[in-house]
């Protein structure tokens, strides 16, 4: 669906952000996007979303340019910032109203399913909503437009703990087959259990494009009171150490899910790198 | 999907009346106001019958020329007006709709208000003024009652002249001038109500002394500005005289009026975020 081929970016005047960057994604996937803080998960966003222009090789959606902003292309995508703006003296049906004339699949029925898990009242002016109403407003209409590629970048951020929880629960029931949502998070534990698909970015790199079952498959993610000789991972822990190694061979261990925020470190750390896709079976790691 | 759509113009249009409505409210409303607050004025105070010279009391061509000017960087220089903020940028060049219709729609939202509605107001609130003034002003003030009722000739930038020169002229600038000011607004956002008048006036001065400059800096600087405009150096096209430097201001105003828009399409186009 998405698909990234030597993509160099920089902001005028500032050091390059993404060097000759290749990925593909593909359709059906929740995938995670992290990164430390200036990673460029972001940027990458944008340029996914055909906001900002590659300094050199591409940005490509079914093989049209996202800068193109064709508008087969924006028709199919959608793409909810950090920061979201929604004008303050527009009442909320008038406000979609805006998103249902534009996306000729959006889904009146589902957003007001959405609405009424949000908790938000559809005839009320936005004034009257706080800033994380008005981000949960703009996630409804984001997952009501039919899009095929959705782009949340920081989407929990500015939610109060039981708003993420409804955020987790729709976003795992709301995704068709054809669709593609790319949420680019730094608070990894919002979307644990949520996204089947990790991507790090670290100096302007892929460091790691791994589904998580077929890490699962490979790697055992697990905590005890010492971690064992083999680790390629280990981080201290209260009641010992959490780990992360490989599945002996012939074996198959099971150590629960992949621990979000361990495999991050350890990509940050270097110590496990690679592309782990479940059509491919190549990883490298120290 | 990817072709010109008639209906994502439209959509384009109400997209743009339903996020600036504050806007355009206080644009229209207070147009009608002020004009009438300060024509009921003037026009109460009119001491000059104009008749006995042979002319109208026809006294509303000065506000209407400033009124032109306000029209210019208060409408067609608040173009684009959802560029100027990021986040309102990223909702709008994430539109589904191409650059060139969102262009057209701009360019009709902007021109309909400038050349249609907005004259329109300045005429009924002329009318009001006259009827304020007359009914109840007047009697206190000593000012003349023979007023006459704006007429639409007030309306029309371009005077009765037997010059097609004039005419041609006088088309340019009008073509000229609010392309610039429209597509100014992408560069210098809310500084547009400066910066393009400026650029326009440091353009047209510049270009006029340029032979002067240029011939000075060449020559052995003996040729003064009045040389350059003497009438010796008039260019006769088609049995009209004028200086051949009218004849340069001509082929750039009306190249600048197509090349603005060129220009602010593909500002448009390749505008990050």
């Amino acid at each position: 669906m998405i698909s990234i081929k030597k993509l160099s970016f920089s902001y005028p005047k500032k050091p390059r952000l993404c060097e000759e960057m290749d990925l593909e994604l593909g359709e059906g996937k929740i995938i995670g996007l992290l990164g430390m803080n200036g990673a460029g998960k972001s940027t990458l966003m944008r340029l996914m979303a055909g906001l900002l222009k590659p300094v050199s090789g591409e940005v490509k959606f079914h093989e049209v340019s996202t800068f193109d902003r064709a508008v087969s292309f924006l028709n199919q995508m959608i793409f909810v910032p950090e920061k979201v703006s929604v004008p303050e003296f527009l009442k909320v049906n008038e406000y979609v109203s805006i998103y249902k004339d534009f996306y000729t699949g959006f889904d009146s029925d589902r957003f007001e399913k959405l609405l009424s898990e949000f908790q938000i009242i559809g005839n009320q002016r936005i004034s009257n909503l706080s800033f994380g109403q008005q981000k949960k407003l703009q996630i409804a209409i984001g997952l009501s437009t039919g899009a095929k590629l959705l782009l949340f970048d920081e989407p929990t951020n500015s939610l109060d703990i039981p708003s993420k929880s409804t955020f987790r629960r729709v976003l795992s029931g709301s995704l068709q087959e054809d669709q593609t949502m790319v949420i680019s998070t730094h608070q990894v534990k919002d979307i644990e259990n949520l996204v089947d698909q990790i991507i790090v970015l670290d100096e302007g790199k892929v460091k790691l494009h791994a589904d998580l079952e077929a890490l699962e498959n490979q790697f055992v993610f697990s905590q005890g009171p010492q971690a064992p000789e083999q680790a390629i991972f280990v981080e201290s822990h209260l009641l010992g150490a959490q780990y992360i190694a490989r599945q002996p061979e012939g074996e198959r261990i099971s150590g629960g899910s992949p621990d979000l925020e361990l495999l991050f470190n350890a990509v940050i750390a270097g110590k496990l790198t690679g592309e782990f896709l479940s059509t491919q079976n190549q990883v490298t790691h120290e | 999907m990817n072709n010109l759509s008639l209906s994502r113009i439209l959509k384009l249009i109400k997209f743009e009346f339903l996020l600036h409505k504050k806007y355009y409210l206080l644009l229209i409303f207070g147009a009608f106001l002020l004009v009438t607050l300060y024509l009921t004025q003037y026009l109460s105070y009119q001491r000059i019958d104009m008749t006995q010279y042979g002319e109208k009391n026809n006294f509303y061509n000065g506000a209407y020329f400033f009124y032109v000017i306000a029209i210019l960087l208060f409408v067609v220089g608040q173009s684009f007006m959802d560029l100027r903020s990021k986040v309102s940028a990223e909702r709008y060049l994430l539109l589904p709709a191409l650059p060139l219709e969102k262009l057209f729609s701009q360019f009709i939202v902007k021109f309909t208000l400038a050349f249609l509605v907005m004259p329109t107001i300045f005429a009924l609130s002329a009318i009001l003024a006259r009827w304020i003034a007359l009914e109840f002003l007047i009697q206190w003030t000593g000012g003349i009652t023979n007023i006459d009722i704006i007429d639409f000739d007030v309306l029309i930038p371009i005077k009765q002249s037997a010059d097609w020169l004039y005419y041609i002229f006088i088309l340019s600038l009008i073509l000229f001038i609010p392309s610039a000011i429209f597509t100014g607004s992408q560069y210098f956002g809310k500084w547009n109500i400066v910066m393009v008048p400026l650029f326009i006036i440091v353009f047209s001065v510049a270009t006029a002394l340029s032979p002067f400059i240029i011939s000075n800096l060449f020559n052995d600087g003996n040729k003064t500005l009045g040389y350059f405009l003497d009438s010796s150096w008039n260019i006769k096209v088609f049995g009209n005289e004028a200086p051949l430097m009218i004849y340069v201001l001509l082929v750039l105003f009306y190249t600048g009026a197509v090349l603005s828009y060129i220009i602010s399409y593909y500002k448009l186009k390749e505008r990050e975020v």
